[in-house]
């Protein structure tokens, strides 16, 4: 028996825009005229996906992941802490796996700290509380100084854990955040407090700051090599903060669609290129703002260029670095497997629906999931 | 009296080492530089430096001027700039400031005019405008913004030596630590101080305020507005020129500047 949790995944995406406008707008982002958003549309995929959430639920999924982004059709997750309220609600056993809330676009983190612990109370304590940095562009969406995006990440973060665990009333007088009284009436149901993890992409300080905390690192992802390249860097961080890495630090995103046919699951995972590219079409002052990271960029540039982003590689290409995993369930076990094994994963979020993929397809794939693929996981 | 081009200096201030090219002689004239950052001596410097001591510092986060870890808005350069003239003895200085430098040098004068002689604005940022609206420099790309900068590149032959002798790059560069201190300073709210214009009724100093006629990064009801709430400033338009004046008119510009300063 391996000890893996495995995360139903999906951005949730608002699929009801003119895939012309990439033409004038080939970001997808920030400056897309919400004129395209039709909320009566929105209104019907919030709940599609909100149901969808439930059969994972029933199937066996050991949690669902989500998250939030601004401004973006891709995701219509404005806030990670409204999804997770209704899943608190509408799941009975899954955890709420948060990756997570962006801590440097946030203004009041003590708010943010009553919110995460009504959705614990809420739950019955199934709350995960991943924290973000957000890309650059969540801070311009924001109006908050990506300057700043790393301070306020840190002092956020030490704020919310103060508020969960030290008893109040204190004040808090950072230099980001200030507090005459910090004495919230919500607490988290868990304690010391709901476990913490961290997604990240490519920033090298955010694997060392997780590994500090010795708070799981999430992988969002990127190509294998990029993501050993980081475990490596959690391991020997690990060592150097005195204990030993294991299974249950790491954390992978793995785009995975399963179908009753190869042919089927074939056209189907078509979708995770719905958007052509526009992930990589942000121009430099969106992706990543002067003075948002302090790493050099050519660095990161150059660590890009050497694997080839997702949505730059072929179909095939994606599938056989395993970026993409589609088939039959006995088909993607094998190579679910390969991955899980390779990287010594303590936490799979299957990242299973994108695009324009049917409701009925959805869910048929969350079933064979959740029946087939996952108790065979977890027995190898 | 003249010198060719300006000297390198790095000067002590306080926990700060700022860098900055000096040249000329007579009396001193700051010149503060705006977003476009410090891009050596200029031609707007060595035309100025015939009849005056011309210092030009680049800002504390730009160029060679390390940032102070303190230093965190306008006000904070203002101070800064401040303790400089303290520190160096520099008395009755003629204060010249391009965009973001001349909003630095706004609160220079409002804050105390005694060490100030003459106060000259130039596409200066700092001031709200009520009816159009300062372009945000922050979502679009940078090269975008440095060609809307100028009226006419073919005219502007100093803004071309400029960027063709170092062509702009996305990522990094020189002028990477200037783009993310000009982010740090003015990000929110957005290129201006909300006590302007109603403190700028605090200036002493005698005052001209320059602008390029088609500025499409601050509009020119800007500079209206600081000639009108700065008592006794006036506006002077200078015709068929864009936001950067040194750049694209610099000897325009010099003389403008000079027949105010007094030759």
């Amino acid at each position: 028996m391996n000890q893996t949790s495995y995360y139903y995944f999906t951005e949730q995406p608002y699929t009801g825009y003119d895939p012309e406008l990439q033409k004038e707008h080939p970001a997808l982002r920030l400056m897309l005229p919400n004129e395209n958003f039709d909320p009566k549309l929105g209104a019907e995929l919030y709940n599609r996906y909100h149901e969808e959430y439930a059969v994972a639920d029933d199937v066996g999924f050991d949690g669902i992941m989500i998250n939030e982004h601004h401004t973006a059709p891709f995701c219509m997750q404005a806030s990670i802490n409204i999804t997770g309220a209704i899943l608190a609600k509408i799941t009975q056993r899954v955890k709420i796996l948060m990756l997570g809330n962006p801590l440097p676009v946030v203004d009041n983190p003590l708010r943010l700290s009553e919110e995460l612990s009504m959705i614990d109370m809420i739950s019955g304590g199934r709350l995960i509380s991943g924290f973000v940095r957000g890309g650059g562009v969540e801070n311009l969406a924001n109006n908050v100084n990506p300057v700043y995006n790393r301070e306020r990440f840190e002092e956020a973060h030490d704020l919310i854990m103060a508020a969960w665990t030290r008893p109040g009333p204190f004040s808090w007088e950072g230099k980001h955040f200030q507090y005459r009284v910090v004495n919230p009436w919500a607490l988290p149901l868990q304690k010391p407090h709901p476990p913490v993890m961290v997604p990240g992409t490519v920033s090298p300080e955010t694997v060392v700051w997780a590994a500090k905390h010795q708070y799981p690192y999430v992988v969002l992802g990127s190509s294998l090599e990029q993501t050993q390249q980081m475990i490596e860097l959690y391991r020997e961080t690990a060592a150097e903060c005195g204990y030993v890495m294991g299974p249950q630090h790491i954390g992978y995103l793995l785009r995975v669609f399963v179908a009753d046919t190869e042919e089927k699951a074939q056209r189907e995972g078509l979708n995770f290129f719905w958007q052509n590219g526009a992930l990589n079409k942000q121009i430099r002052e969106w992706m990543a703002p002067p003075g948002y990271a302090s790493v050099d960029f050519s660095g990161i540039r150059k660590k890009r260029a050497v694997s080839k982003d997702f949505d730059s590689q072929a179909y095939q290409e994606a599938q056989d670095n395993y970026q993409l995993i589609l088939g039959t369930p006995d088909q993607v076990i094998e190579k679910i497997r390969y991955v899980q094994d390779l990287l010594g994963l303590g936490h799979l979020c299957m990242w299973a629906h994108d695009g324009h993929m049917s409701h009925e397809d959805t869910v048929r794939c969350i079933e064979l999931m959740g029946r087939e693929v996952l108790p065979a996981l977890r027995e190898g | 009296m003249t010198t060719a081009t300006g000297i390198d200096q790095m000067v002590q201030v306080g926990d700060a080492t700022l860098h900055l090219l000096r040249g000329g002689g007579g009396r001193p004239a700051l010149v503060l530089h705006g977003i476009e950052g410090p891009e050596g001596w200029l031609a707007f410097h060595e035309a100025l430096s015939r009849q005056a001591d011309v210092i030009a510092p680049s800002h504390p986060g730009f160029g060679l001027s390390e940032r102070p870890e303190w230093m965190e808005s306008i006000g904070h350069q203002a101070l800064f700039y401040e303790w400089f003239l303290r520190e160096r003895g520099i008395d009755e200085v003629d204060l010249i400031g391009f965009g973001i430098g001349g909003w630095i040098a706004a609160e220079m004068a409002a804050m105390n005019s005694e060490n100030l002689r003459r106060l000259v604005l130039i596409d200066a940022a700092g001031v709200r405008p009520v009816e159009g609206e300062t372009v945000d420099i922050f979502v679009q790309p940078w090269r975008d913004i440095v060609a809307a900068c100028v009226h006419n590149p073919e005219g502007a032959e100093e803004y071309r030596r400029i960027y063709d002798e170092l062509p702009i790059v996305d990522f990094g560069g020189a002028r990477e630590a200037g783009r993310s201190m000009t982010m740090r300073l003015c990000y929110r709210p957005y290129m201006h101080n909300p006590a302007f214009p109603a403190a700028l009724g605090a200036v002493r100093t005698p005052t001209l305020v320059v602008w390029g006629s088609d500025d499409r990064i601050i509009p020119v009801e800007c500079g209206r507005l600081y000639a009108g709430a700065i008592p006794g400033a006036r506006i002077e338009v200078i015709e068929g020129c864009g936001h950067w004046p040194h750049y694209e008119k610099p000897a325009e510009l010099a003389e403008v500047v000079a027949k105010f300063l007094g030759a």
